[in-house]
């Protein structure tokens, strides 16, 4: 989905829908449900019950559609409201409206079914970074439901320390994701509210050049301002993420430029961090 | 029996809450020594950088004697400093006496243009920055240890067992938090 040339790109996507068929499928189902509960109630002739049951099932079907219909438009509607895009056309970024989900990284990938919605496409330290709402389904087993976060995504490589994961502490006891070990940083603060994975080849030398302590007190400062940003990080293959759970709504438009505004240093210390990955004798 | 058993038993609570908050403080504390020894490393580099921008301006203002000696004494007095509440004083006379340096060294257009000068001048900034961020990150877990320390349970025993009040890093003197006459508690 990344596209190194160009930055992160989102894609346009169809918006997301309730299948027309099923919609036509339901609707006959509960038309003919209603007749034969009508029908037992009243006592009708067997070929009379069946011609009867036979249109009330086609009413169904249609009421169906219709509803369908107007539910997938009235969605549609919602998401490409001109705000966003008067928004984005005064700050130079483009906007998109629903966009397919990118799968990065192990929370973008996260879930049975994705979705996007409210993207843009815009610069941050010269790079072209996706700030959009990401939406997962899981659609069976423990967890069964849906989870929205607002994710900032940039494209760049922190070879070496990836795969990276920096997620809310919600146990003491967490257990390491594969291929990754715990970093025990020098901040008690930082230990408390999050766990810190790198990768388990990862050079100490390089772990603490990018975990200097500017950058752990911007992680912090990031999870406690009104911003979406702080909760996660990840970095995997060529794309870092940024993100939060949460959702973009019309009376957020703050919060997005808050968001932009504090990313521009922790985007910078990153670049520098990845362009001294392939330049050793030029880092600090 | 029964009494036994209760007693027994509340001894064996009590053994296995005084383990987890034993080595709860002995992590807290190991927490303040690491960070103590992040804030080292970038005065350090402070340091490192001194002599470079002191030649820098001297190249321009040799008669600025007394400036040099200054900043030279500040650094001396800097590197001997031993824990956090000898070093913020020490430090915060190394930062005036640098504001100095730069402030002197910025009156000479074509010191000002100079891309040495320019180069010292952004490390000194970033190491700034550094220096500002590890005490930040110290003082938090000095703030969360000496909480520790300070309150019950933990204050009946912890003095016992050598863990007291760790000083907090402070650029301004007057600006301290919390006088106390330890400095940075063993590891």
């Amino acid at each position: 989905m990344s596209d190194s040339a160009e930055g992160i790109r989102l894609y346009e996507a169809p918006p997301r829908s309730i299948s027309l068929p099923r919609g036509i499928g339901l609707g006959a189902q509960w038309g003919s449900l209603a007749f034969g509960i009508a029908l037992f109630q009243g006592g009708q002739s067997v070929t009379r019950a069946l011609e009867l049951g036979l249109v009330v099932a086609l009413l169904g079907g249609v009421l169906g559609a219709l509803v369908v219909t107007v539910l997938n438009r009235h969605a549609s509607d919602a998401v490409t409201d001109p705000f966003f895009r008067a928004f984005a056309a005064k700050r130079g970024w483009e906007y998109v409206p629903v966009c397919r989900p990118l799968l990065d990284t192990p929370l973008l990938r996260d879930g049975d079914e994705r979705y996007g919605r409210r993207g843009f496409m815009l610069p941050i330290s010269g790079l072209g970074c996706a700030l959009y709402e990401h939406t997962n389904r899981v659609t069976s087993g423990q967890g069964q439901g849906e989870s929205s976060f607002v994710f900032l995504v940039a494209p760049l490589e922190l070879e070496g320390i990836a795969p990276l994961r920096v997620d809310p502490r919600v146990s003491s006891h967490p257990s390491p994701v594969r291929g990754t070990e715990f970093l025990e940083l020098e901040s008690e603060e930082l230990r408390r509210r999050f766990t810190v994975m790198v990768s388990s080849e990862a050079d100490p030398v390089r772990i603490r050049s990018l975990f200097s302590p500017w950058f752990i007190v911007q992680l912090l400062k990031l999870d406690k301002a009104d911003v979406y940003l702080g909760s996660y990080i990840e970095a995997e293959g060529g794309a870092v993420l940024l993100g939060c759970s949460g959702t973009i709504t019309p009376a957020d438009a703050d919060t997005i430029d808050a968001t932009v505004r504090l990313a521009e240093p922790v985007i910078e210390h990153l670049k520098r961090f990845s362009v001294s990955a392939r330049e050793p004798m030029m880092s600090r | 029996m029964i009494a036994f058993a209760v007693l027994l038993a509340t001894v064996v609570v009590l053994f296995v809450l005084l383990v987890v908050s034993y080595n709860g403080l002995v992590r807290l504390r190991n927490k303040v020594v690491e960070a103590w020894s992040g804030i080292e490393v970038q005065l350090q580099r402070r340091h490192d950088l001194i002599p470079n921008l002191v030649e820098a301006v001297r190249g321009y203002a040799a008669h600025e004697r007394e400036l040099f000696d200054q900043v030279a004494a500040a650094r001396t007095l800097a590197q001997a400093a031993d824990g956090p509440a000898e070093a913020g004083p020490a430090e915060a006379a190394v930062t005036v006496a640098l504001g100095r340096l730069v402030a002197v060294g910025e009156s000479y257009p074509d010191l000002r243009a100079s891309e040495n000068f320019v180069a010292l001048q952004h490390q000194l900034a970033e190491t700034e920055n550094e220096i500002a961020a590890a005490r930040r990150i110290f003082n938090g877990n000095v703030q969360i240890y000496n909480t520790r320390v300070e309150t019950f349970p933990n204050a009946i025993w912890a003095g016992s067992f050598g863990f007291v009040a760790a000083d907090f890093f402070e650029a301004e003197p007057a600006a301290r938090q919390a006088p106390s006459a330890v400095g940075l508690p063993a590891a």
